[in-house]
């Protein structure tokens, strides 16, 4: 036993906390990258010696750089994540569709049907009034346009939503290849002793990203290999990946693999929202807007087509409504060229309005169901608006939860300054102390060669 | 736990951002004075919206229909009006011509006859906004005009006694026209009960006499068939003194229904009954047969008709003139005639009165009930603006005091002390 251990044990040390430094450098340096996990310099005794009947240590070593992550709290947050973007992707849209409707303001759907049936029922006060038959036509447009504009608006949003799924698809595949590609090299660097963590943090963090667009499963296998599915359906290990494409079938938005085999099945993530809005929510809008316009069409062309004109001679079986075809109102041509095709009177003589008393009352005239055409308005605004309001208050209570599970990642993940500095003094103070070692063990050394 | 610097900057934008998302939210709230801008802001309260903005709407049109009708009624009642005094004029003239005798006198009298007649023609054919006051629902004529050989003054329009009619609420209408036929029509009333227990197959019959124009006597004729439990056949026909038709076309049967219980006239060729309008092409005779009071009962059938049907007005002016130029004084029955017309015409006066104020009563309600609505819908809809503003203040403050925390956020650590 010599003084070249005092040496030795010094010499280690100085490395040892010259590691440690830079460990706290690093964490330091990351302070603020949120993508980031504080590590830990690990410091452990190196094995003793035994000499004779006692043990000797040998030393302090850096026995591993860990990455500080608490995977429990990682998967909490993709499960709220996929949800949450979920029903803030929806809010966006459901957002757009209920700004098409207008309402509740005069120039809305249900404003201008008012207006139109009351413009009805002024003329049947002076049913011989050119005046009063070309604002019935004017009401008439009014509300054309407006059920055009919507029904035109509800189309570009599906528009837009099949090339949004097209980019989401897009980043997707993109993230999906870097899992893989992650997968691998954090494999290599484990085998080539490297340390991995930076890699792990990237593969974190795009599958937090992925998280973002599509309901997906994590699972580690023994080489911390990252295995993800997406509804179901395999899609990346350390070997392989699949890729993904979406199509419009039967007017049914769906995401498929390139060859169609396997389809994912979708319940969370901004993709789910923008499929789901697509295939079921604005339809079902669609069907019930269309529903509300048909009833009007065919229960006002019912009364219309029984009224006479007050021409010379008196004209009857007029229909006011060409039709309603492909979101289009079309008001008969023969009407819009001249006002007083409009038939209102019952038998014909020019001062009779009792039709347009009728069609006057069409609009809050329940049917055999006791609903009237407003109150199918009405279901259909307030459908709108419900779905609207549960997407917003679900999306603020998955944000809560988030925001929770992110201070808890935070708190565990996250750098802190007062710590590292703590770190840092204990490290230095421990530098110090062991460069002061090896100042005593060259002193003593100096002493012994003194002595010769 | 430990706290990481992280979480406190994370912390402090979640509930800097809570803060400004409020402020944000009251801002709109009070500077558009809306609780509900989107039916998303309260899905419940939007459908109440547009059902009471729908109701808000209609009361609007309602109160438009009534201020037209209200119009239309006001210049019938004028008409009605100035047609009394010139009515007036010719009674007080006819009251004086029992103390004249000279012919040229009588001469002078037609003269007057013949201009308050004129006055009253006028007075008849009168519009408002484009409608015949007297036209019932028939536009597309004067009501009353000269025939062509200017004998007679007969009824130009097809039909002057459609009524027209209003909504003044969801389900309530109101008549704002005085028709042709209520004015100046004469009507037959059939009046009386049909013996229930008339066998199936006999007929009961009821005549009386009409008029033509220039005051030729004709006889009215109604059969009544029956040919089921409760149900007739209606036949009738106009014959002149010599028992000939004046119809080229014996006129249509209608088949009567009556009430099993009541007795009551149900339904005339499926349809609630309506008055009958009977103009012979042969004959200038044009007058209205009521038979919508008539009623199935137990006991003998004892059908009849009010009165004798009379000459209308401008006819019996017309004949008054005639006589008076051919140097003879009018008949009793001719002044009885014209004071009859008086009558009817005051009766006339008064329930147009009602009609307006019948018209005015539901402005009032509908008013009142426009109110009830707006103060609903207010408070759907209004924003307290007090609390708001006050909600604002304290927001305000708790993000001042947010940028004051931020500003000490990391700003000391060990760092400072090393």
């Amino acid at each position: 036993m010599g003084i070249s251990r005092l040496f030795n044990i010094a010499q280690k040390s100085l490395g040892v906390y010259q590691g440690a430094l830079d460990v706290t450098a690093n964490n330091i340096a990351n302070s603020s990258n949120a993508d980031y996990s504080r590590q830990r310099a690990v410091i452990t005794n190196e094995t003793s010696q035994q000499i004779g009947r006692l043990s000797w240590g040998t030393g302090v070593k850096l026995s591993d750089i860990q990455r500080v992550r608490d995977t429990l709290v990682d998967q909490q947050i993709r499960a709220n994540n996929q949800k949450y973007s979920d029903m803030n992707q929806r809010n966006t849209i459901l957002g757009q569709v209920e700004n098409l409707f207008s309402e509740p303001s005069d120039i809305g759907l249900s404003g201008l049907s008012s207006a139109f049936y009351n413009s009805w029922q002024q003329l049947s006060v002076t049913p011989n009034s050119v005046v009063l038959r070309n604002n019935v036509i004017q009401a008439a447009k009014n509300l054309s346009i407006k059920v055009k504009n919507i029904n035109d608006g509800l189309d570009t949003i599906k528009s837009n939503i099949v090339s949004e799924t097209k980019d989401k698809v897009n980043s997707i595949n993109i993230n999906i290849k870097q899992i893989q590609s992650l997968n691998s090299q954090i494999l290599k660097g484990k085998t080539a002793g490297v340390n991995k963590n930076a890699l792990m943090d990237r593969r974190d963090k795009v599958i937090d990203a992925l998280s973002n667009l599509v309901n997906i499963n994590v699972s580690y296998d023994s080489n911390n290999s990252a295995i993800v599915s997406i509804g179901g359906v395999f899609v990346a290990d350390k070997a392989s990946f699949v890729q993904f494409k979406s199509t419009v079938i039967n007017g049914k938005l769906k995401i498929t693999s390139p060859d169609g085999t396997s389809t994912p099945n979708l319940n969370g993530g901004e993709l789910f929202a923008l499929t789901d809005t697509f295939n079921n929510n604005i339809p079902g809008y669609q069907a019930s807007l269309d529903g509300y316009i048909n009833n009007l069409v065919n229960s006002l062309n019912g009364q219309h087509t029984k009224g006479f004109t007050p021409t010379n001679p008196s004209l009857t079986s007029i229909k006011f409504f060409d039709g309603y075809v492909k979101g289009e109102l079309k008001i008969n041509s023969e009407i819009l060229n001249d006002p007083n095709k409009i038939a209102i009177s019952k038998d014909g003589t020019s001062g009779n309005g009792e039709i347009a008393l009728n069609i006057a009352n069409l609009f809050t005239q329940k049917d055999s169901n006791g609903i009237t055409q407003l109150d199918s308005y009405i279901n259909l605004i307030a459908q709108i608006g419900n779905d609207k309001k549960s997407a917003v208050d679900t999306s603020e209570a998955y944000k809560l939860s988030l925001d929770q599970l992110q201070k808890q990642k935070a708190s565990v993940s996250g750098v802190s300054i007062d710590e590292e500095m703590a770190n840092v003094i204990r490290y230095q103070r421990s530098y110090d102390a062991s460069a002061k070692l090896i100042k005593v063990a060259d002193d003593m050394l100096q002493t012994l060669i003194n002595i010769l | 736990m430990r706290i990481s610097d992280l979480m406190l900057s994370n912390d402090f934008v979640t509930n800097f951002n809570k803060s400004k998302t409020k402020v944000n939210d009251l801002q709109i709230l009070i500077a558009t004075g809306n609780k509900i801008n989107k039916p998303s802001d309260s899905p419940e309260a939007t459908s109440r919206l547009l059902g009471l903005r729908n109701q808000s709407q209609q009361i609007d049109t309602y109160n438009k229909n009534i201020e037209s009708g209200l119009s239309y009624m006001q210049n019938t009642t004028t008409a009605m009006e100035s047609i009394q005094g010139e009515i007036t004029n010719v009674m007080v003239k006819l009251s004086n011509l029992g103390n004249v005798a000279a012919s040229s006198s009588l001469n002078n009298f037609a003269d007057q006859i013949d201009a308050s007649l004129n006055e009253i023609l006028n007075f008849s054919n009168l519009k408002s906004n484009g409608k015949y006051l007297f036209g019932g629902t028939d536009f597309s004529s004067k009501p009353f005009g000269f025939s062509s050989d200017k004998s007679a003054i007969l009824v130009k329009a097809g039909d002057i006694s459609g009524k027209q009619s209003i909504r003044t609420s969801q389900n309530t209408f109101q008549k704002i026209n005085m028709t042709g036929t209520e004015v100046f029509g004469t009507i037959v009333n059939q009046i009386g009960n049909i013996d229930s227990a008339t066998g199936i197959g006999s007929t009961v019959s009821s005549q009386t006499n009409v008029y033509d124009t220039s005051g030729v006597q004709y006889t009215l004729k109604v059969d009544y068939k029956k040919t089921a439990l409760n149900k007739y056949t209606m036949s009738y026909d106009i014959t002149d003194s010599s028992n000939n038709s004046v119809f080229t076309q014996t006129p249509a049967t209608k088949a009567l229904a009556f009430n099993s219980s009541t007795g009551y006239l149900e339904t005339v060729d499926g349809q609630p009954p309506k008055q009958i309008r009977v103009k012979p092409d042969k004959a200038n005779i044009d007058f209205t047969l009521d038979q919508t009071s008539i009623k199935e009962a137990g006991g003998s059938t004892s059908l009849a008709f009010s009165a004798n049907q009379k000459m209308n007005i401008f006819n019996t002016l017309l004949n008054i003139k005639n006589s008076l130029r051919a140097g003879k004084v009018p008949t009793d029955e001719q002044i009885k005639s014209v004071s009859d017309f008086n009558n009817n015409l005051l009766d006339n006066i008064a329930k147009a009165g009602n009609s307006t104020n019948q018209l005015n009563n539901a402005k009032d309600m509908l008013n009142s009930q426009k109110t009830q609505i707006e103060k609903i819908t207010s408070s759907i809809q209004g924003v307290d603006m007090a609390k708001a503003i006050m909600e604002l203040q304290a927001q305000n403050y708790l993000l001042q005091v947010s940028y004051k925390l931020a500003a000490s956020i990391s700003t000391k650590s060990l760092l400072d002390y090393l």
